[in-house]
């Protein structure tokens, strides 16, 4: 007989144990528990550039954010029912073109980094709707660390840890009527009873692993990029809109559902703010980018999951599972972007039964600094 | 979004067992568990980028964790208790057969170990069993040649007596 045959036959046979119902009800709650960067679906085509508003438009913004009396507050029709949870009209309500404007300008005020990583830490949560007297929302949050090594020949780092599941603000009464449990039973949607997602109350153990493949330390726009290729971004508008748009020309293996391309702009640009170790020429070009698609609307002020306040941008998405807002929170003194939302107008599918305005998931950066510390690794 | 819960369950219940039966090859089930869980929580994170097929990549990436997250010690033990666990396993049929086959097994090293368990009980194409490990086909090729050549000449020589003592020494393959 064949050697490679004998050993097909010496396999032995409880290597085939299936998994148990609570271990796979576990493992199951314990990854999609975890927090996924958001990448976007490709569009069909590329819309029609629209970036065109030049220096004129940047003064202006800055002039208005110092504090000269802004008559001409040019609030953008909202595009979706009102929806920013905890919003509060500012007293002078800026456009978010003004916002980003203002935001771009003070990002061109920081200096650029040295260190030997660029560190990122991040809270993050996912809102389940739950319970069996009641419904209510539960929110099971996260932590993570992201090492960007500047050499190519280091590894970078990522870890994370579930950080646990809790009643959101605002539905611990109901938590208390639902008996104060400390696991929840979700139903996945199409998959009816087998489908059934068990949600933990308890935190976990941090976990790190490396990300680099070779030297790509990150995922910019639907590409592997290298920490030199995201130093050297271009830093105008108009050339990193376009660089950003090569990744979203071929087809690939990501979701299927449409999206358009100022919407697919909205959410790349927005995680290259977050966390991308980029030039401050290069994060002012992205507010830029930011501020000249279609769509896009103040908030005014708004206050993100840890209690910070800053400027909302919302746009629109309409997805499968129903209609959302995508949220970015910034401050436009220093050009940072705290937090990036999804918000419920009028949820389905896994969020079905969230009230308008609940932020269904959240990332919030809570560091974003050049450091020559080493990562901890767990 | 609202689909890929339920693609992700999808895949991992079409998947998980092969992980887990993969990982159990290769570091024992004291460990296994753990590792498939981190696993598919690195999966989730990074659902976007699985390729379909995902078997591939998801054992590329549970061999990261095992690597990463498992001390090598534990390891060890895990897989010296997991490979003793393999002879012991009581078959009526051809006995002996399967014992030379698994003792031969044990003898090799690690590397020679993993090139053979991907190919003959995790059924891959040594296509995508290079992207597993991460060479390319043509290396993959000439490793596995030499596996089975190392592994048919286990067979002729390693007595069954040896094998405890080759189980032992396992410990020095690990680095």
């Amino acid at each position: 007989m064949n050697p490679m045959e004998q050993l097909r036959k010496a396999r032995p046979a409880h290597l085939d144990t299936p998994v148990d119902e609570g271990t796979r009800a576990a493992e199951l709650t314990h990854a999609m528990a975890q927090f996924r960067p958001a990448k976007p679906a490709r569009a069909r085509k590329i819309a029609k550039p629209v970036w065109g508003l030049g220096l004129v438009g940047v003064a202006a913004a800055t002039a208005v954010a110092v504090g000269i009396t802004a008559t001409g507050g040019t609030t953008s029709a909202p595009s979706a029912p009102a929806v920013a949870q905890g919003a509060q009209p500012a007293a002078v309500k800026l456009s978010a073109k003004q916002v980003l404007l203002v935001a771009a300008e003070s990002s061109l005020k920081a200096k650029a980094g040295s260190g030997a990583y660029w560190y990122v830490e991040s809270t993050s949560g996912n809102a389940d709707i739950v319970g069996t007297k009641v419904r209510y929302t539960v929110n099971s949050l996260g932590r993570s660390e992201t090492w960007i090594a500047r050499s190519p020949k280091v590894d970078s780092w990522w870890i994370s840890q579930n950080l646990g599941t809790k009643p959101a603000p605002g539905s611990e009464a109901a938590w208390k009527r639902d008996g104060s449990p400390t696991t929840w039973s979700v139903k996945g949607a199409k998959r009816g009873a087998t489908g059934k997602r068990v949600i933990d109350s308890k935190a976990g153990k941090p976990f790190g692993n490396p990300i680099n493949v070779g030297d790509k330390v990150a995922d910019l726009a639907g590409k592997n990029v290298s920490f030199a290729e995201l130093q050297t971004l271009p830093t105008t508008a108009a050339a990193l809109k376009a660089r950003l748009l090569q990744g979203y020309a071929g087809h690939g293996t990501e979701s299927n559902d449409p999206q358009d391309a100022d919407a697919w702009l909205f959410q790349v640009t927005s995680g290259l703010l977050s966390s991308m170790p980029v030039k401050p020429a290069v994060r002012a070009a992205a507010y830029q980018v930011l501020a000249g698609l279609d769509g896009v609307r103040s908030l005014g002020e708004v206050t993100d999951a840890l209690g910070r306040k800053g400027q909302g941008i919302g746009r629109a998405e309409n997805w499968p599972n129903g209609q959302y807002e995508r949220q970015i929170i910034v401050d436009p003194q220093t050009g940072v972007l705290l937090t990036d939302q999804i918000v419920a107008v009028h949820a389905g599918g896994q969020w079905a039964g969230a009230k308008p305005g609940t932020v269904v998931n959240w990332n919030a950066i809570t560091k974003a600094a050049w450091t020559d510390d080493k990562p901890v690794k767990p | 979004m609202t689909d890929d819960s339920q693609q992700f369950t999808t895949m991992y219940d079409e998947c998980r067992q092969r992980v887990w039966a993969y990982v159990v090859s290769q570091a024992g089930r004291q460990v296994a568990d753990e590792v498939v869980s981190e696993t598919f929580a690195i999966a989730w994170r990074r659902f976007d980028d699985v390729p379909d097929p995902a078997l591939p990549w998801l054992l590329g990436v549970a061999r990261n964790v095992l690597r990463d997250n498992i001390r090598a010690e534990i390891r060890r033990e895990s897989l010296a208790a997991e490979l003793r666990a393999w002879t012991e396993e009581d078959h009526a049929e051809r006995v002996a057969e399967r014992l030379a086959v698994v003792n031969a097994l044990a003898s090799l090293t690690q590397e020679e170990r993993e090139l053979l368990i991907l190919v003959a009980w995790q059924g891959l194409t040594p296509r995508d069993a290079a992207r597993v490990i991460g060479c390319s086909p043509a290396a993959f090729r000439v490793r596995l040649h030499r596996a089975r050549k190392r592994l048919v000449q286990a067979m002729r020589t390693a007595p069954v007596a040896r094998s405890q003592s080759r189980v032992r020494n396992l410990s020095e393959e690990w680095s």
